[in-house]
């Protein structure tokens, strides 16, 4: 079991940890998400702005209201359109946060969507490869809180950034619109606030990484104690995974804890240099209270809000980067996923393999999972069209590799395998897998019906033809007896039926699809006796006529073998039928029926 | 909600600091409009600029303050927050670990996860920051009424009206759109659930090439979820600045009657400014606790079912005062032992009466879904049984320490699991301290010694999710050799040498054979030579006891068994036929 381990480390290390890419490419390429909706995006950030500009106006206009209106005793009928007019701005800017908000979560969502449909259709496309090293909890999360961390990015974030950027830059304009040199003064303490930012920045970024890395591990720990939990109940290991749980929860809430003790430096340096700025205006002010009288109520009510108006965005804007340096990092992880290559792909000009008769030539193949440690050697097979072929060896002899490969779940080192005379590697892997059917060592059941289980390979399939498949697959019966028959839900992983009742439901499946090969996986394990009866007749029926590859420990089914192929640390060993084989009495078959035998009394 | 709180409750003295500063934060943000009143009626009506520099550094002086007690206050705020998700997540994992089989026998484990891990935040956020936020923003504006009480009566009066309103169309408008939030939860679940169906079945996906068919469930669920998500906010966005703009609005009504109250001299200009100022800090504080409502109907719902699963009874513990056992002797018996499950429409086990005695073994065979695996489970009092009572050394199961019950018991598993860890870890699963001898010594019984060698990095090789990269036959080796290091007074072997082939569970047989050696056994089986050789036979059918007794005596009653036997016999003559 060299292949798995090895073959895992090098997974990872392609698939998991590429070099950083530079964050502008990173970006780019997040941006290209948001292209089908510019239009709306764009939309979106005018009616952004316009409540922007508008909100900025209210110190201006209420500083009119004071130093025109109010202080020089003036409040007739001016004074009051004043007030009017201020209130129906403030209508708009409301109708227009209210219209912003909506067509932001209609953008948002929408990507989401595009997003996650991506992702899925990508990862569906991937090879064996991949699946086989990458953990279900890992891609999950991907789909669940990297992703969301994009869309909040692409649509919430950027709206905000839009938002306060412009507010900063109307409150300035203002600010020197009501006079030139006292925004000057208020924006002195400015460079202090950046400073800061700019120190506490990388540093933050850093532990929210580390955050996110725990996070992962926490998560994977606990999908698999809760898939594990009978057998650590069985352990009594509450105790010990207790313990686990616990140290895992406290590195990652010390690694929050962390981060967090750093991020919060930052809202002080915000207070006290905006306290700074005010004061700073005000004093300047009253120099020149004298001689101009710069310093008017108005003045003082204008610059008060408009210090804070700017102070809200630059604080805020320092969390846009913490924002960015997350969604960069799960835009990292995301296209990380989206730019695995599937270790196997169609051929440009691949064409469609049209239904065979089910001839299979291997010839002189040689396979290796990871380049180094050889799984096969010179392999060389001929199977007939409708042949029983039966695969013997011992664990890691190869048996499983080669069923695979006539799948092109992956491609051969050197030499050929041909169906039909037809190079696998020539035709599209969705017509080779149409050909094919497969029954699992541990049949896959659907969190669906039983019957859109049954016609999985077929989802066209009528439900009378998905109970004569039943009835040939000897799983009709017990169907029968469920309380919602065919429309019974199956639980996660089929968890509810029995192992034997799962296998002749995925034999069911294979009939209903009906494909010329069938490549059968120790399918004959884990039932009794009386079932094993049931399935070995599902199976007969299910063999008749196509060509089938089955990998099965019972010399009641290898005997019935046309071929029998021995293997042995990847190469085969014998050939030929039951007969010729056990008259070789030093042969392995020979020895191996002898084991079984003297098992058997 | 209240139940809710109770989280907090642990933690009062933090929440109770966090009060205080949350008071005092409050506190501090009216004292800039009094100055900046002061400096309005006194420095510039009264041209006293000597007074400026003075109220200036009052002002500084108050924004150090406030930056101090902010500072403290957002770090314990994260501090409370951590602290209370710590305590929520231990308590649905240890209700996981206490939770017996039959739970699971209903449970996803995308749909645990997604309590464990999505609810738990949201519950986070909703404590720590929904809660302490909207307790600071409801402080911001009852304080700001004081302020502006002390101010001015009238100009306090018209503040107050809108804000009642405000906070009672925000209530009704909250709570009508909490509704849907559990519908998208729900459905949250559904999209996920179809996704890890696809990931865990890709092979068979593949296979089948059924990848557009996985794509076109996958994009229903998300485009489902889609559109609740924009009805959700559709419902929000087109009600709520109604009530978001009240304020504002207030704002401009302030400074109109303000305006006539100063002209007509009843009002400092001052005082109308701080007015100002404090109804705008009104406003922000509204605005926020509006946009804080927003969320809190996506956390109050997974509150609901964290709730819901540390609600799960445990209907499997340790009695109050459980009988401690240290070594057993291994006797087992069944005494009248019924057994359904809660959703099954007929009893699993019906009127089974059986006695194993110390050190001696027993076959159970039978059909698929004739009720074996329970039968072994209720030794370890997995299961509990309807009625009857399960004893081992003559105690019955339900008044014995648990723990104590389990740890003499040592279980394989017709499905092996294995967790990501090392092999040897894996191994020592249940003894966690034994040494790398016993370590080896098990997995050498288990005859798993040899391959684990051959890895490169042996017993110390890292196994990944469900154990994914060893054969069915491997992972299987590694659960017997598991179950032997644990040196239990009884083993069970539920199915547990289905998928190794016919020259390992050669090798197996004799090594477990003499591992049964001195211990109570109970084992299901399929091969009749590995149940011939068992002190004691029972043949289950549809849940009872059809035949019993041992090989010899069950060959001569002519029943299911022998016709079972005779199945395997002929296939296996067949097969020496040929030779």
């Amino acid at each position: 079991m060299l292949r798995t381990i090895t073959k895992r480390t090098q997974a990872v290390v392609k698939e998991g940890d590429p070099p950083p890419q530079p964050a502008g490419k990173t970006l780019k390429r997040l941006f290209a998400y948001l292209r089908p909706y510019r239009r709306w995006m764009l939309g979106t950030i005018s009616v952004y702005m316009m409540c922007v500009i508008i909100a900025s106006f209210y110190p201006f206009i209420d500083r009119i209201l004071i130093d025109d209106y109010i202080t020089v005793g003036r409040v007739g009928s001016d004074f009051l359109t004043l007030v009017i007019v201020a209130a129906i701005l403030h209508a708009i800017n409301f109708t227009g946060f209210g219209v912003r908000s909506l067509s932001i979560v209609r953008i948002s969502q929408s990507l989401l969507f595009d997003l996650r449909s991506q992702l899925f259709h990508h990862v569906e496309s991937l090879s064996f490869k991949f699946h086989e090293s990458w953990p279900v909890g890992k891609t999950m999360s991907r789909f669940l809180s990297d992703v969301s961390t994009l869309n909040d990015f692409l649509t919430n974030q950027i709206a905000s950034v839009f938002h306060d950027a412009t507010s900063a830059v109307i409150v300035t304009i203002l600010m020197f619109i009501i006079d030139p040199g006292l925004a000057l003064i208020a924006l002195v303490t400015l460079p202090v606030l950046f400073g800061a930012a700019v120190y506490l920045r990388p540093r933050i970024h850093k532990g929210w990484e580390s955050v996110r890395e725990n996070n992962t591990r926490f998560n994977i720990f606990l999908a698999e104690n809760i898939a594990g939990m009978r057998v650590i109940q069985a352990f009594v290991r509450e105790q010990v995974n207790f313990g686990q749980f616990r140290k895992a929860n406290d590195t990652l809430v010390t690694s929050w804890i962390d981060v967090i003790n750093l991020a919060v430096r930052l809202g002080p340096i915000v207070e006290v240099t905006r306290a700074a700025g005010l004061a700073a205006v005000l004093y300047a002010a009253s120099y020149q209270i004298g001689a101009s009288s710069k310093l008017t109520v108005g003045t003082l009510v204008a610059f008060t809000s408009y210090i804070n108006a700017l102070w809200g965005p630059i604080s805020t804007f320092t969390n846009v980067y913490l924002v960015l340096q997350a969604t960069l990092a799960s835009a990292e992880k995301v296209f990380d996923l989206l730019d695995a290559q599937p270790s196997v792909m169609d051929r440009p000009g691949a064409r469609e393999l049209p239904r065979v008769n089910g001839e299979l030539t291997l010839d002189h193949i040689h396979f290796s999972y990871d380049g180094s440690r050889q799984v096969l050697h010179d392999v060389n097979l001929h199977i007939a069209p409708g042949q029983l072929i039966a695969l013997v060896g011992q664990t890691g002899s190869g048996k499983t590799t080669i069923a695979s490969l006539v799948n092109r779940f992956y491609d051969v080192t050197d030499g050929r395998l041909l169906i039909d005379g037809i190079d696998v590697r020539d035709v599209t892997q969705r017509s080779l897998h149409k050909q094919i059917a497969v029954v699992l060592q541990e049949p896959f059941i659907f969190t669906d019906t039983i019957l859109n289980n049954i016609r999985y390979g077929r989802p066209d399939a009528t439900l009378e033809e998905a109970i004569e498949a039943a009835k040939m697959a000897n799983c009709h019966d017990f169907i029968a007896k469920l309380p919602d028959g065919y429309e019974t839900l199956a639980h996660e992983r089929g968890s509810q039926f029995s192992g034997g009742q799962r296998q002749l439901l995925s034999i069911a499946r294979a009939i209903l699809a009906d494909t010329p090969i069938l490549v059968l996986d120790e399918a004959t394990s884990a039932v009794d006796t009386q079932t094993e009866m049931l399935i070995q007749e599902a199976l007969e029926r299910l063999m008749k006529g196509r060509t089938s590859i089955v990998i099965a420990h019972r010399l009641s089914t290898i005997r019935k073998a046309d071929q029998i192929v021995v293997l042995k640390d990847g190469r085969i060993v014998e050939t030929g039928n039951h007969e010729s084989l056990v008259s070789k009495p030093d042969g392995y078959y020979a020895r191996l029926c002898r084991a079984q035998m003297t098992g058997e009394h | 909600m209240r139940r809710l709180l109770g989280f907090l409750k642990p933690h009062g003295r933090l929440v109770f600091l966090l009060a205080v500063l949350n008071l005092l934060l409050a506190g501090l943000m009216t004292v800039a409009p009094i100055v900046t009143k002061a400096i309005v009626d006194d420095v510039i009506a009264q041209q006293q600029l000597n007074r400026l520099p003075g109220y200036l550094a009052l002002l500084f002086g108050v924004a150090g303050v406030r930056a101090v007690a902010q500072f403290f206050f957002s770090r314990e705020r994260e501090r409370l927050g951590q602290l209370v998700i710590t305590d929520i997540r231990t308590a649905l994992y240890q209700k996981l670990l206490a939770l017996s089989y039959g739970f699971y026998d209903n449970e996803q484990t995308g749909r645990l996860m997604s309590r464990i891990t999505s609810d738990v935040e949201s519950t986070r956020m909703f404590l720590a920051f929904i809660v302490i936020d909207s307790l600071n923003q409801i402080t911001i504006i009852i304080v700001m009424l004081i302020a502006l009480l002390q101010l001015d009566a009238l100009l306090a009066g018209i503040a107050i009206v809108p804000t009642i309103l405000s906070g009672i169309g925000l209530y009704i408008l909250y709570s009508r759109w909490r509704m849907i939030h559990r519908r998208i939860h729900e459905q949250n679940a559904v999209a996920s659930s179809v996704l890890q169906d696809s990931l865990s079945g890709i092979k068979v996906v593949k296979s089948f090439s059924q990848e557009e068919q996985e794509q076109h469930k996958y994009e229903h669920a998300v485009k489902e979820l889609r559109r609740l998500n924009i009805e959700a906010n559709n419902r929000w966005y087109t009600r709520y600045p109604f009530i978001g703009s009240i304020p504002r609005f207030m704002q401009l009504l302030l400074i109109a009657v303000g305006g006539y109250q100063v002209v007509a001299g009843d009002l400092s200009l001052g005082a109308l400014v701080a007015a100002i100022s404090f109804t705008g800090l009104m406003l922000g504080a509204a605005n926020t606790l509006g946009s804080q409502l927003t969320a809190l109907g996506q956390t109050s719902t997974a509150a609901v079912r964290i709730f819901e699963m540390l609600d799960e009874p445990v209907r499997i513990k340790s009695p109050e005062r459980a009988e401690r056992i240290g070594n057993i002797k291994g006797d087992v018996e069944f005494r009248g032992v019924n057994f359904k499950y809660p959703t099954a429409k007929a009893n699993t086990l019906k009127n089974i009466n059986i006695r194993v005695p110390a050190g001696t073994s027993l076959a159970v065979v039978g059909a698929t879904g004739s009720g074996k695996s329970t039968l072994v489970h209720l030794i370890g009092r997995f299961y509990d049984p309807t009625t009857g009572t399960v004893l081992v050394d003559g105690r019955d199961v339900r008044t014995v320490n648990l723990d104590d019950l389990r740890h003499q018991i040592g279980i394989v598993a017709q499905e092996a699991l294995l967790f990501s860890a090392s092999i040897a870890e894996n191994i020592a699963l249940g003894r966690p301290d034994a040494t790398q001898e016993e370590i080896e010594r098990a997995a050498k019984l288990a005859q798993a010694h040899d391959f684990i060698s051959e890895l490169p990095e042996g017993y110390q090789s890292l196994i990944g999710e469900r154990g994914l990269g060893l054969s069915g036959g491997q992972r299987q080796r590694i659960a017997i050799a598991r179950a032997i290091l644990l040196n239990p007074k009884i083993l069970i072997l539920d199915d547990s040498m289905s998928a190794v082939d016919a020259e390992t569970e050669r090798l197996l047989q004799s090594a477990i054979g003499s591992v049964m050696q001195g211990r109570t056994t109970v084992l299901i089986a399929h091969r009749m030579s590995t149940v011939q050789k068992a002190d004691h036979i029972i043949v289950l059918r549809d849940g009872e006891v059809v035949e019993q007794g041992t090989h010899d005596e069950l060959m001569r009653g002519g029943g299911y068994y022998q016709h079972v036997l005779e199945l395997q016999r002929m296939t296996a003559t067949e097969a020496i036929a040929g030779s």
